[in-house]
């Protein structure tokens, strides 16, 4: 979200311990690291523990002597890297290890949709993307991170995201061919 | 046609990381294919329709607050003199008249977002409204418990998040645009002397300054205008609702998303340039904001040709070459001063 200064917001908690502008900076991510947390395959309430846990320790820490040049990478890899401890403590196994397995895309349509039923059927088609893919596709488009940022929150390389951004775009292609012609089909797996 | 390189080209264009090399490989592509062009238009529409997440509920910040405060040393259980607690009495009391006045100078202040020339801008509000800010506009906002109040100098397009209780109000000059839950375009440039709404979605209601009482209730696809010299005029006369697309139209079109580009008032939210019947110095005018230039006439004869066209991904140069096929006239481009005659 390029507009509202983020930085500036932070900069102001960090100088002044303005408590009102760390409300702002809480709102207006809490809601987006929840999610990318339950990306992360996890479940809503331990995302949610998650993302409180990163805001306490910004808080407590504000005073270090390494002020935070970049707060928003720095919260979402907050969160990665939290989540990723959960996962090693918990079940011992983290997703982006894991197989690639992208669901089939199935539901009616219907000849003639409205624009807010097409862009659920799009939201459909990049819910059957692998994990992974979703993901990256919400940090580029939902959070307006570059592909670099992204690579490194996700300590992937930057191939890896354009790739699973083509797919992505690919998938909802495939969508929209089939929601075009109002067809009652699946959209095969590639 | 590799399928593959099409959608890498998409891809590209989509996280807005398109070369020009690229650029025009996927023109000449969308050209030989209007299908695709098509697609692209909807998967354009549908990567920049972001969903608004909503702020969570207050009571999650002070639950966490309240993790943060808990103390993490043990507590010290020395004895303190009298005279120590009269200290840190007052040293408390001193602090909180301090943090009281910050609070209150926060609370307060508006904050601000400008763009410049040739910038444009998407961002949420802490409540979950979106605001697209067009090119030299500024933008002052208070969102408190309640009431949403904007004041606009420029253009904004806003997608409102429902919140009965906090009314979201736009000022712009002397116009008032109220809404709940809605999405509407207001276009008040300084030195334009003119002032417009338009409605996409929902329903607002448009008032003067000086006469609250008298509200204009718009309906989707209409827009009011407002023009400064016109101001001793009736309100009837002066809020004169206009249509924005004929209702031919408005009849045929099934789906019509969130953002319209079919509406030239509200083309530039998809990052397009759209003008109908302008001459040329007015569109000089939008096309110095767009681009981020200095226009200069050389010959007035020039300046009188009538222009209806859009731009969407051309560059300052490209628009100009495209105007140069309908009337004759020649340019320069120093870079940010172009000279046209």
């Amino acid at each position: 979200m390029p507009g509202i200064d983020i930085q500036a917001m932070w900069d102001t908690v960090y100088r002044t311990d303005d408590q009102q502008s760390f409300r702002n900076l809480f709102n207006h991510f809490y809601t987006g690291l929840v999610r990318f947390a339950t990306d992360l395959s996890i479940s809503r309430e331990a995302a949610e523990e998650i993302v409180s846990d990163v805001f306490v320790q910004l808080w407590k820490n504000r005073k270090q002597d390494d002020p935070i040049v970049h707060i928003k990478t720095y919260l979402f890899t907050a969160v990665r890297n939290r989540c990723y401890n959960h996962h090693r403590d918990q079940y011992k196994h983290q997703w982006l290890e894991l197989e690639e397995e992208e669901a089939p895309l199935t539901g009616d349509v219907h000849p003639q949709l409205e624009w807010k039923e097409m862009q659920l059927w799009l939201d459909k088609a990049i819910g059957t993307l692998s994990p992974q893919g979703r993901t990256i596709f919400r940090l580029v488009r939902e959070e307006g991170f570059k592909y670099k940022e992204v690579a490194a929150i996700l300590e992937i390389s930057p191939r890896t995201v354009e790739t699973q951004l083509v797919r992505a775009t690919s998938r909802l292609r495939q969508a929209l061919q089939h929601y075009g012609h109002g067809l009652d089909q699946k959209i095969p797996a590639r | 046609m590799d399928s593959h390189r099409l959608d890498e080209l998409m891809t590209a264009k989509l996280s807005g990381t398109l070369d020009e090399a690229g650029q025009r490989e996927l023109t000449e592509l969308l050209q030989q294919h209007p299908e695709w062009a098509q697609e692209l238009a909807l998967l354009e529409e549908y990567w920049n329709a972001v969903p608004a997440a909503e702020a969570p509920a207050a009571i999650v910040f002070s639950e966490m607050m309240a993790k943060a405060a808990q103390p993490a040393a043990t507590e010290n259980t020395r004895t303190l003199h009298w005279w120590k607690w009269a200290a840190a009495a007052a040293v408390i009391g001193l602090l909180c008249t301090l943090s009281y006045r910050l609070w209150h100078n926060v609370a307060t202040g508006r904050e601000i977002v400008e763009t410049r020339n040739g910038e444009r801008r998407q961002f949420r509000l802490s409540d979950g409204s979106i605001v697209h800010m067009n090119a030299s506009s500024r933008l002052a906002f208070d969102l408190n418990t309640r009431s949403r109040e904007i004041w606009l100098e420029g253009e904004a397009y806003f997608e409102v998040a429902k919140d009965a209780a906090r009314p979201f109000v736009v000022h712009a000059a002397t116009l008032n645009i109220h809404a709940l839950g809605t999405a509407f375009n207001v276009k008040a440039y300084p030195g334009e002397g003119r002032c417009e709404t338009t409605l996409l979605e929902g329903a607002v209601e448009v008032y003067l300054d000086k006469t609250p009482a008298h509200r204009v209730r718009l309906r989707p696809y209409e827009k009011v205008a407002y023009d400064n010299n016109n101001a001793i005029a009736s309100p009837e006369k002066i809020l004169e609702i206009k249509p924005v697309i004929s209702k031919t139209v408005m009849a045929k079109a099934v789906a019509l998303p969130a953002i319209d580009s079919t509406v030239s008032e509200t083309a530039w939210v998809s990052n397009r340039l759209q003008f109908e019947s302008l001459n040329f110095e007015q569109l000089a005018t939008l096309l110095e904001r767009w681009y981020g230039v200095q226009i200069t006439f050389r010959n007035n004869n020039v300046k009188k040709y009538v222009f209806s066209g859009s731009f969407a991904s051309e560059t300052v140069t490209q628009a100009l070459q495209a105007l140069q096929l309908t009337e004759e006239f020649h340019f320069e481009n120093n870079g940010t001063q172009i000279i046209i005659y």
